[in-house]
């Protein structure tokens, strides 16, 4: 399955770009296996032929947040913000599958390359110990008590370091932490409100993105102190010209 | 004549092209243990169950809630002193306990699991409100009210889809996946 979505991408000479942390691993290491182990590539492709693909695995797999920050850079990011998130306390969360199973020379404990992106848009990254531990993933519908479990967790700890906001690079991380957190409440007797927000939603408002644009608006945990930060934010700035 | 395996010896061989150490290298230190944070969840934490499958007490093994307690997180694997790929080895089990059919009455994992992929075998795409379904009537009322209040919020907000969509070439995927897996019937 991975497999075909890789040869869909070579056949268009193109680089693989997933918005998802369990996917990216997943094509990550596929593409690895098939470029190591020749009579898995061949078998692989005995099945792609049944619709006429073929895979070579020299397609490049890629996190979006690796587009940004190694492609694009941070550098170039930093010139480009327009609206930078000045004092707004981030919370990288890096969660599991973007630095594990372990890929060549990564950090898989302390990573910092999040909390670099959240430097270039000129918020404050906050340090907190659970970044890297999971969201309980799709727990969420197998094991709902644990995962609620491991939300709480992770939201307590972004509570305790005052977090406005929690950066995520992952939708499903996104949907436990903010669809769920609720539900959390609810369970636990917490009163959590701690907006969750995919990263290309904090990085297009610091480029000035509308945040109709970004699907700000849609969230169920209200972003309104994010934007109500952002927009005087914009008044200290106007102020600033004049 | 060739002589059965044990148990021990399949679940070995199951992970035998995966990039870890074999299982019986474990020196049962717990960290598995310690670093899990499912583990609260679990009957038997990671680091007693490797030791089960090392004694070949099949039938707790498989009857075990551990690997389905799984999130994938792969925390352990990366800290694992003798370089056992653990998720590995849960991902292994989940599999093997599908294929005997032997697993925990009132686990969602194993039903899940397969609702999951006839779905993409139909449609070529995951849709939730097909799934649902299957697995929200064992949450019990309050567990479904809470599903339900989630589910009506994000309708509300537009992120829910109405309607499946299919993929392009659906019927190229199955004929492909045919190649892999046998999907039942003569081929």
């Amino acid at each position: 399955m991975v497999a075909r979505n890789l040869a869909l991408a070579e056949k268009e000479g193109l680089d693989f770009v997933a918005p998802c942390s369990g996917c990216y691993k997943n094509a990550y290491f596929t593409n690895i296996h098939l470029q190591e182990d020749p009579d898995l590539a061949d078998h692989i492709n005995f099945a792609l032929a049944a619709d006429n693909l073929h895979i070579d695995g020299t397609t490049q797999v890629k996190h979006l947040i690796e587009v940004f920050i190694d492609d694009v850079g941070l550098e170039e990011i930093e010139k480009t913000v327009t609206r930078p998130l000045k004092g707004l306390r981030v919370a990288p969360y890096y969660g599991c599958q973007l630095v594990r199973p372990k890929k060549d020379d990564e950090d898989v404990e302390n990573p910092q390359f999040f909390e670099g992106l959240i430097s270039a848009i000129g918020a404050d990254p906050v340090d907190y110990g659970t970044k890297t531990r999971c969201c309980g993933g799709s727990l969420i519908i197998t094991n709902r008590k644990a995962a609620l479990d491991m939300v709480y967790e992770l939201l307590q700890d972004a509570a305790n370091r005052n977090t406005d906001v929690i950066a995520t690079i992952c939708p499903m991380c996104n949907i436990n932490l903010e669809v769920y957190q609720r539900q959390v409440n609810r369970e636990y007797g917490t009163d959590f409100s701690i907006p969750a927000m995919y990263f290309t939603q904090l990085l297009g408002l610091a480029l000035g993105v509308a945040p109709g644009r970004l699907g700000i608006g849609k969230e169920l945990v209200s972003m309104a102190p994010t934007l109500l930060f952002y927009q005087s934010e914009q008044v200290g700035d106007r102020a600033g010209e004049r | 004549m060739a002589t059965e395996l044990t148990f021990s010896e399949e679940i070995s061989n199951l992970l035998y092209a995966a990039e870890g150490n074999p299982i019986n290298t474990c020196i049962q230190c717990g960290t598995c243990a310690g670093t899990c944070p499912a583990v609260e969840f679990m009957d038997h934490t990671p680091r007693v169950l490797i030791g089960m499958i090392g004694a070949n007490l099949k039938d707790e093994v498989l009857n075990s809630n551990t690997f389905w307690s799984c999130s994938s997180c792969y925390h352990c694997t990366v800290r694992c002193p003798a370089g056992i790929d653990i998720t590995g080895l849960m991902y292994a089990l989940k599999r093997y306990s599908m294929w005997k059919e032997q697993y925990q009455e009132d686990l969602i994992g194993p039903e899940f699991s397969e609702s999951f992929v006839k779905m993409i075998m139909r449609t070529g795409r995951s849709f939730e409100p097909v799934l649902a379904p299957t697995y929200v009537t064992k949450y019990g009322t309050r567990g479904m009210i809470e599903e339900a209040r989630t589910a009506s919020a994000l309708f509300l907000k537009g992120r829910l889809p109405m309607l499946p969509k299919k993929i392009k070439g659906i019927e190229n995927l199955r004929q492909m996946v045919k190649r892999i897996i046998p999907v039942g019937g003569p081929s």
